[in-house]
C-alpha cells in the first residue's frame, strides 16, 4: 500500500472524514491520542494550528530565521509563517517584493541609470507570488 | 470554595481565588452568583485540568498582566519564562498542548504565553527538517516549492 501524504502535512482530527481517510490508506495503528506522536503517525501540533490566534501567539515569539524554517515545514504552516516574517512592522517590503520578480524582467539603461525598461512581461505565477506574500 | 466538573466528569474543588485565575471560570462566577452548582468544563479533561489548576494554584497571587503588551517587546522575552514554569511545563508535547488548549479555552492568558513560549523555543535554530521530525509534520512540499520558498526568504536567514 502506498503510504498516505496528506496535502497540508498535518491531520485535521476534528475532521472525520479526514481520519477516515487516513485510517483507509495508512498502515499505521489506530489513531490513540494517549500516545505519542511517533507510534501514532499523526502530529498533535494538528490542534494548535486550527486555531489561528494561538498559532498566532506561537508565531509572534518566533524570530526571522525560525520563521523561514517553519514556513518550509508544510502547506498548512507556510502562510501564517511568510504572513508574520512579511509582515514585520520594521521591514522594508519594496524591496523584496521586486526581488520576487523574474530575472531580466527589467532592465537599467547603462548610459541613463534612472531609466528602467520592462524587458519582459509579467506572468500570472509572478503574480501569485506577490498575492502571497502581500 | 469552587466546584468544577470535566469532560470525563470528575470534580475538583478547589480555592475560589485560585479558580478566578481563569477568566471564564470568573466571568460566570460573577453571572452565576453565590451557588453551590458545580461549574460545567466541557472542554477539559481531567488530567489537563489538574496540570492547569497546579499553576492556578502556585500563580494565584500573581497581579494580572497589563492588557496590551507591545508586540515587538513580547518576542524579545521568548525565553523569559520563569524557572518554576519552565518546570511545570516540561511535560509531553500532547499534554503540552491540550495545557495550551486548556489555556486558551479558559481564558488564562499568563498560563497561554508560557505554553507558547515554549513551543517557539522547541522551534527556535531548528530545521525544517528537524521541525518536522520534532513535530512528526509530512512534508508536503515538492523539491522545487522548497527551493523557491528558501529563495524567497533567504533575505530574513541573517536576520
Amino acid at each position: 500500500m502506498m503510504p498516505f501524504v496528506k496535502r497540508g502535512g498535518l491531520l485535521d482530527t476534528d475532521d472525520d472524514d479526514d481520519v477516515k481517510s487516513y485510517l483507509e490508506n495508512s498502515e499505521g495503528p489506530e489513531l490513540d491520542r494517549s500516545t505519542s506522536p511517533k507510534q501514532t503517525g499523526f502530529s498533535p501540533l494538528t490542534k494548535l494550528v486550527s486555531n489561528p490566534e494561538i498559532l498566532q501567539l506561537i508565531l509572534d515569539h518566533l524570530e526571522p530565521t525560525s520563521l523561514v524554517s517553519l514556513s518550509r515545514t508544510c502547506h498548512l504552516l507556510f502562510p501564517p509563517s511568510a504572513k508574520t516574517l512579511w509582515g514585520d512592522a520594521h521591514l522594508s517590503v519594496l524591496d523584496l517584493f521586486a526581488r520576487l520578480l523574474p530575472q531580466g524582467l527589467f532592465y537599467q539603461n547603462e548610459d541613463k541609470k534612472e531609466e528602467i525598461f520592462r524587458y519582459l512581461c509579467p506572468r500570472k505565477s509572478d503574480f501569485e507570488r506577490f498575492r502571497l506574500y502581500g | 470554595m469552587v466546584t468544577l466538573t470535566t469532560s470525563d466528569n470528575e470534580t475538583f474543588t478547589v480555592d475560589k481565588k485560585v479558580a478566578e485565575k481563569s477568566v471564564l471560570i470568573k466571568n460566570m462566577l460573577e453571572d452565576v452568583g453565590e451557588s453551590d452548582q458545580a461549574i460545567p468544563l466541557p472542554n477539559v479533561t481531567a488530567s489537563v485540568l489538574k496540570k492547569v489548576l497546579e499553576w492556578c494554584e502556585h500563580h494565584k497571587d500573581d497581579p494580572a498582566p497589563p492588557e496590551n503588551e507591545d508586540k515587538d517587546d513580547t518576542r524579545k522575552r521568548t525565553t523569559d519564562i520563569s524557572e518554576w514554569d519552565q518546570k511545570f511545563i516540561a511535560v509531553d508535547q500532547e499534554m503540552l498542548f491540550e495545557i495550551i488548549l486548556a489555556a486558551n479555552y479558559l481564558d488564562i492568558k499568563a498560563l497561554l504565553d508560557v505554553g507558547c513560549k515554549t513551543v517557539a523555543n522547541m522551534i527556535k535554530g531548528k530545521s525544517p527538517e528537524e521541525i518536522r521530525k520534532l513535530f512528526n509534520i509530512v512534508n508536503d512540499f515538492t523539491p522545487e516549492e522548497e527551493a523557491q520558498i528558501k529563495k524567497e526568504n533567504e533575505w530574513a536567514e541573517d536576520r
